[in-house]
C-alpha cells in the first residue's frame, strides 16, 4: 500500500512535468512540418520553416533587435543592480530598507498597467520607438532579479576579506574589484544572462514600445501568432526555447554551490 | 571629517542609478499614467487625447457601463481562478521536484521555468494540444456521450484558464520548492519515528511549516494573474477579454489613451482590492504556520 502511494505521487509528478513541457515538445514536432497547415507532420519532415525563419529579413532583423535590446539592458539593469546590492549589502544608511523593498516594486505591478504607462511617457521624452527606450523599461524589469542574485552573491562573499586588502593598503575601488569581484564573478555573468533571456523573450512591453523600425522577436512574432498559425512560429519558438535553453544551462552552471 | 564624509555619501552614490532608473520608469509613468487617465479623449484629428483638460469621464464610461464591470469581473474570477490553480496543481509538484536528488531536481526546476521563459507563443501549442479537435479534454467528451462532434474549445474560457495557468504556475513552483526546503527534515523523521503514518507526518509537520510559504506563493500567483495578458490575448475571444487586454486595445488600436490609461489604473486598483481581500486568510496560513 504504501509502495502504491509512492508510485503514484512519483506517477503524477511526471505526468504533471510532461503536461508542462508537451506544448514546447509540440511546437519542435510541428516546426518539422512540411506544408502550411497547422498539422503535426508523420511521415514527411522537413526544415522548410527554419529556412524560411533565417531566410527572411524580417525575421533575422527582429532577431538582431532583439539581442541589441537586450544587450542594451543588461548594461542598464547589471551596473544599477550591482551598485545598488553593494550598498545594500555593504553599508549602512539612511534609506536602505526603503530602496531595498522598492527595487522589488516592478514585480508587483502588471506589465501592461507599466508599459501604458511608459508609451506617453517616451513620447513626452522624443524617444518613441528608439531601442534605448525599450531596453530601459526591460532593464527595468529584470533589475528585481539581477539584484537578488547579486544580493545573495555579496551576502556569502566576507566583507573581511576586502577589509584585509584595504589594510594592505589597497584603495576602495581595488579592494573592490582585485577581491570582492572575482568572488562575485560567476552570479555578475549569470545575473547578466538572466537579464539577457528575459529582455530577449519579453512580450508586453515590445508589443507597447516597439515601432516599425525597432521591433523585437516576441512583438515581431504576435501578429503571425494572432492571424495566421504557419509552423513558421513553431521554427521561431523552437529556436527561441533553444537560445533561452543555452542561457539556462549557462547560468545553472554558474550558480552552483 | 573628510573620511567620514565620503562614507556617507558612497551608499547613496551606489544606490543612485538603481534610484534613478525606479524613479525615471517606474514612478514617473505610474504617474503620468494618472494624469493621463484624466484627460478628454481626443475626437479624432492628431494626438491621442486633449491637452490640459480634466475630466473623469474615462472612469465614468468604464465604470457606467456593463462591458467595463463585466470586464473587472471576469478579470477578477480569471485572476482568482487561475491562482487557485497554479497553487493547487504547483503544490504536490513541489513536493515532487523537492524530493528529487540534487541533479534531477535542477532539471526539473528548468523543466518547469523553461516553457513559461522561452516563449510565450508556446501556450498556444499547449491549448491546441489538450483542447484541438482530437485533445484529450474531446477525447474524454466523446467517450462519455457529453458530445458526439468534437468541440471547437481553443477559443473558449477553459483555453484562457489553460493558457494563463501554464504562464502562472511556473512562478507557484518556484516559491513553493524552495519553501519546502528549508523544512528541517528531522522534524519529519521525528513525526514517523513517534509513529506517525507518512500521510499524518505530513499533515501534522510538513503542510503547517510550508503554509506561509503557500501564503506567499498564492499572493504572487494572484497578482500575476489579475494582470493576465498572454492568455487571454492569444487564445481568448472577445468574451474573454481581461482589464490588460483592454487597455492594449484601447491603447494600442484604437489610440484613445485616456482609455486606455484609466483601463490600466482599474487594473492597478483592481490589484490592490484583491490583495488586500487576500490578506484574511494569508494571515490564518501564517498563523497555522507558527508566524505573526
Amino acid at each position: 500500500m504504501r509502495r502504491l502511494t509512492l508510485h503514484l505521487t512519483r506517477g503524477l509528478g511526471v505526468l504533471a512535468l510532461v503536461t508542462l513541457l508537451a506544448p514546447l515538445a509540440c511546437a519542435v514536432w510541428m516546426s518539422f512540418a512540411p506544408g502550411e497547415v497547422l498539422e503535426p507532420p508523420t511521415s514527411q519532415w522537413s526544415l522548410r520553416w527554419y529556412r524560411e525563419f533565417f531566410g527572411t529579413a524580417k525575421w533575422t532583423r527582429a532577431m538582431a533587435t532583439s539581442a541589441e535590446v537586450a544587450g542594451l539592458s543588461v548594461l542598464g539593469s547589471l551596473g544599477s543592480g550591482l551598485a545598488l546590492a553593494v550598498a545594500v549589502t555593504r553599508f549602512h544608511f539612511r534609506g536602505r530598507r526603503a530602496v531595498a523593498g522598492a527595487v522589488l516594486l516592478p514585480l508587483f505591478v502588471p506589465a501592461v498597467v507599466l508599459a501604458m504607462g511608459l508609451l506617453p511617457f517616451v513620447a513626452l521624452a522624443g524617444l518613441q520607438g528608439k531601442a534605448v527606450a525599450l531596453a530601459a523599461a526591460h532593464a527595468l524589469v529584470s533589475l528585481p532579479a539581477v539584484y537578488l542574485v547579486l544580493r545573495g552573491a555579496l551576502a556569502q562573499a566576507d566583507p573581511d576579506l576586502e577589509r584585509a586588502a584595504r589594510g594592505l593598503g589597497v584603495g576602495p575601488v581595488t579592494a573592490f574589484r582585485r577581491v570582492t569581484l572575482p568572488l562575485i564573478g560567476p552570479s555578475v555573468i549569470a545575473g547578466a544572462v538572466i537579464a539577457f533571456i528575459l529582455s530577449a523573450n519579453e512580450f508586453a512591453f515590445a508589443v507597447f514600445l516597439s515601432s516599425p523600425r525597432v521591433r523585437t522577436l516576441p512583438a515581431a512574432l504576435w501578429p503571425e501568432a494572432r492571424d495566421k498559425e504557419t509552423p513558421l512560429l513553431a521554427a521561431a519558438s523552437v529556436v527561441t526555447a533553444l537560445f533561452t535553453l543555452l542561457g539556462m544551462w549557462i547560468v545553472a552552471r554558474l550558480l552552483r554551490r | 571629517m573628510t573620511p567620514r564624509r565620503t562614507h556617507l555619501a558612497v551608499p547613496w552614490l551606489l544606490s543612485a542609478p538603481a534610484a534613478a532608473l525606479l524613479l525615471a520608469l517606474f514612478a514617473g509613468p505610474l504617474l503620468l499614467l494618472l494624469r493621463v487617465s484624466l484627460y478628454e479623449s481626443s475626437d479624432g484629428g492628431t494626438g491621442f487625447y486633449r491637452p490640459g483638460t480634466w475630466t473623469l469621464r474615462a472612469y465614468g464610461e468604464l465604470l457606467g457601463e456593463p462591458f467595463g464591470r463585466g470586464t473587472i469581473a471576469f478579470t477578477v474570477a480569471l485572476g482568482a481562478a487561475v491562482a487557485a490553480l497554479s497553487v493547487l496543481i504547483g503544490y504536490p509538484l513541489a513536493l515532487f521536484i523537492h524530493a528529487l536528488p540534487r541533479r534531477a531536481k535542477a532539471l526539473a526546476i528548468g523543466a518547469v521555468v523553461l516553457p513559461k521563459l522561452a516563449n510565450v507563443f508556446v501556450v498556444l501549442y499547449g491549448v491546441n494540444l489538450l483542447l484541438g479537435h482530437s485533445g484529450p479534454v474531446n477525447r474524454v467528451l466523446l467517450a462519455f456521450g457529453v458530445t458526439s462532434e468534437p468541440l471547437l474549445l481553443t477559443h473558449s474560457l477553459f483555453g484562457v484558464v489553460v493558457a494563463e495557468t501554464y504562464l502562472v504556475l511556473p512562478y507557484a513552483v518556484l516559491v513553493l520548492v524552495p519553501t519546502l526546503d528549508r523544512i528541517d527534515p528531522a522534524l519529519v523523521a521525528a513525526a514517523r519515528g513517534l509513529g506517525a503514518g507518512p500521510w499524518t507526518a505530513f499533515r501534522r509537520v510538513t503542510l503547517p511549516l510550508s503554509l506561509p510559504g503557500v501564503a506567499v506563493a498564492g499572493q504572487l500567483c494572484l497578482i500575476w494573474a489579475l494582470g493576465a495578458f498572454v492568455g487571454p490575448l492569444l487564445v481568448g475571444g472577445p468574451e474573454q477579454a481581461t482589464l490588460a487586454v483592454r487597455v492594449q486595445k484601447n491603447g494600442l488600436e484604437y489610440g484613445d489613451w485616456p482609455r486606455a490609461a484609466a483601463t490600466a489604473v482599474l487594473s492597478l486598483l483592481t490589484v490592490a482590492v484583491c490583495v488586500a481581500v487576500y490578506a484574511w486568510p494569508a494571515r490564518a496560513m501564517r498563523r497555522a504556520g507558527g508566524g505573526p
